[in-house]
């Protein structure tokens, strides 16, 4: 099971499930991977388990818990708005914006899973979804 | 003319047995037709509760995945075991895997249930669709079917309860789907009291009659699981070799590309899991997942050979892409 961002706190630390256990990391720990030339790839997320060596490479457009994780590249996208193409005064609008796109380009417009009213700040719970995501 | 006589009762003949033989292939026609509508190809991955890559179980929390494809929503006040175990569920008994659901109710439903994207099945939209499934309960009006639809007019469906009578019953419900439907989920087992239910060999067919559930061949059922979920290799199976030779410095990157057996549904998210065992070797990392293949990089430690190998406890790279 990958190991999955299922909150984040408005200090910045991510809380991470994994199989049975799991722990938390400073949102600023994370990193993204790496392209050939030693580059970062924003596209992709690299999040370790707190508990043991596994370690998963989430990509923008969810993979394994697409809410779950677009929130989480909500949140890189505005501590890291550079990373993502975006100025450092560029909106929260603008960024999400940016994000929705690059969710896009790789999986389909259709993919996108956050709702204007997400609250992408704060530290409301990511949940393991519920029936109601998909009965809404 | 006697002769012309004989040439017309020869035409009458061969005009008669035109007649039953056009007749009689447009039975066998119609035949294929039904035979057809009832072999309809499952729109369901892991119908049969067949493939389980995550373990047998119990699993416990709620959003859990547990047979591949399959995801447990518990409502609120509730709990929910799942495990898989062996059924009797076949025509005349005959058995295979299949979930045990022990459940205790609280204030609202809970659920057993696949999601189909429909971007992944944009045909099934404006279409009726149809589920059927072999459902085993102990409790009247405890478990039974449903069919939600997100879209203009999109609607929770309902089939009968289970009577509780402790045999296996199939149940079926059919339902519309919106034509800007963006969604379906498949209950497969909705339970609305506390019990022990069993459920086996769902199908999700075009159409509004239900069909019965046809067995695919392992090596189908597990291509069709792997389009959401795979593993490179075997778990600590020690069948994941990757050398760098004659690195001639310390601090060399080596690159690997893995590929897949099937193509995922969307980009997965690629977790490197386990202990693996570096030789001269470190920084072991997974980059650009992709939904064909991935890159694998490490570090050479030593101006040597240098290898990653997947040989202990779990080690294995897990693809996983939920729609």
């Amino acid at each position: 099971m990958a190991v999955l961002p299922i909150r984040i706190t408005a200090t910045g630390t991510v809380e991470v499930s994994h199989d049975d256990h799991g722990g938390s990391l400073p949102l600023s720990s994370l990193t993204f991977a790496k392209r050939i030339d030693g580059s970062d790839d924003p596209r992709f997320v690299v999040v370790p388990c707190p508990g043991c060596p596994a370690v998963s490479t989430h990509p923008i457009s969810g993979g394994a818990a697409p809410e779950h994780v677009q929130r989480l590249f909500m949140r890189l996208a505005l501590a890291r708005r550079a990373a993502f193409g975006a100025t450092a005064n560029a909106g929260r609008a603008a960024v999400k914006r940016r994000v929705r796109l690059l969710v896009g380009a790789m999986d389909g417009a259709e993919r996108w899973k956050l709702g204007a009213d997400d609250d992408d700040e704060g530290d409301a719970p990511l949940d393991a979804a519920t029936q109601n995501e998909t009965e809404a | 003319m006697p002769y012309l006589d004989d040439m017309r009762a020869i035409l009458d003949n061969l005009q008669g047995l035109h007649r039953a033989v056009t007749g009689h292939g447009k039975q066998l026609e119609r035949l294929a037709v039904a035979s057809n509508a009832n072999e309809q190809a499952n729109l369901l991955t892991n119908g049969g509760f067949e493939v389980w890559q995550r373990g047998n179980g119990p699993f416990t929390a709620s959003g859990a995945y547990t047979a591949d494809r399959w995801r447990m929503s518990i409502g609120a006040a509730g709990t929910m075991s799942l495990t898989n175990i062996t059924l009797t569920s076949g025509l005349g008994g005959a058995t295979s895997s299949g979930p045990q659901v022990v459940y205790t109710h609280g204030t609202a439903d809970s659920t057993l249930w696949q999601l189909l994207v429909l971007t992944e099945f944009p045909y099934l939209r404006g279409s009726t669709v149809s589920l059927s499934a072999r459902v085993y309960s102990s409790v009247a009006s405890a478990a039974r079917l449903s069919l939600t639809t997100v879209g203009t007019g999109g609607a929770t469906t309902y089939s009968a309860y289970h009577p509780g009578n402790g045999t296996w019953q199939t149940l079926m419900v059919s339902a519309p789907i919106p034509i800007d439907a963006t969604s379906l989920t498949v209950d497969a087992l909705r339970m609305s009291a506390t019990g022990t239910h069993y459920v086996d060999n769902a199908v999700l067919v075009v159409g509004s009659v239900a069909a019965d559930y046809a067995l695919l061949h392992p090596t189908d059922d597990m291509a069709r699981c792997e389009r959401y979920r795979q593993s490179i290799g075997v778990d600590g199976g020690g069948d994941l070799i990757y050398t760098m030779f004659n690195a001639f410095a310390t601090a060399q990157t080596a690159w690997f590309t893995p590929t897949y057996r099937t193509q995922m549904a969307i980009t997965p998210t690629a977790t490197l899991q386990g202990t693996w065992t570096l030789g001269g070797a470190s920084a072991l990392a997974v980059g650009g997942p992709t939904t064909r293949a991935l890159y694998l990089s490490y570090t050479s430690t030593a101006s040597s050979v240098s290898t990653a190998w997947n040989s202990a406890n779990t080690a294995n790279i897990v693809l996983e892409a939920n729609p």
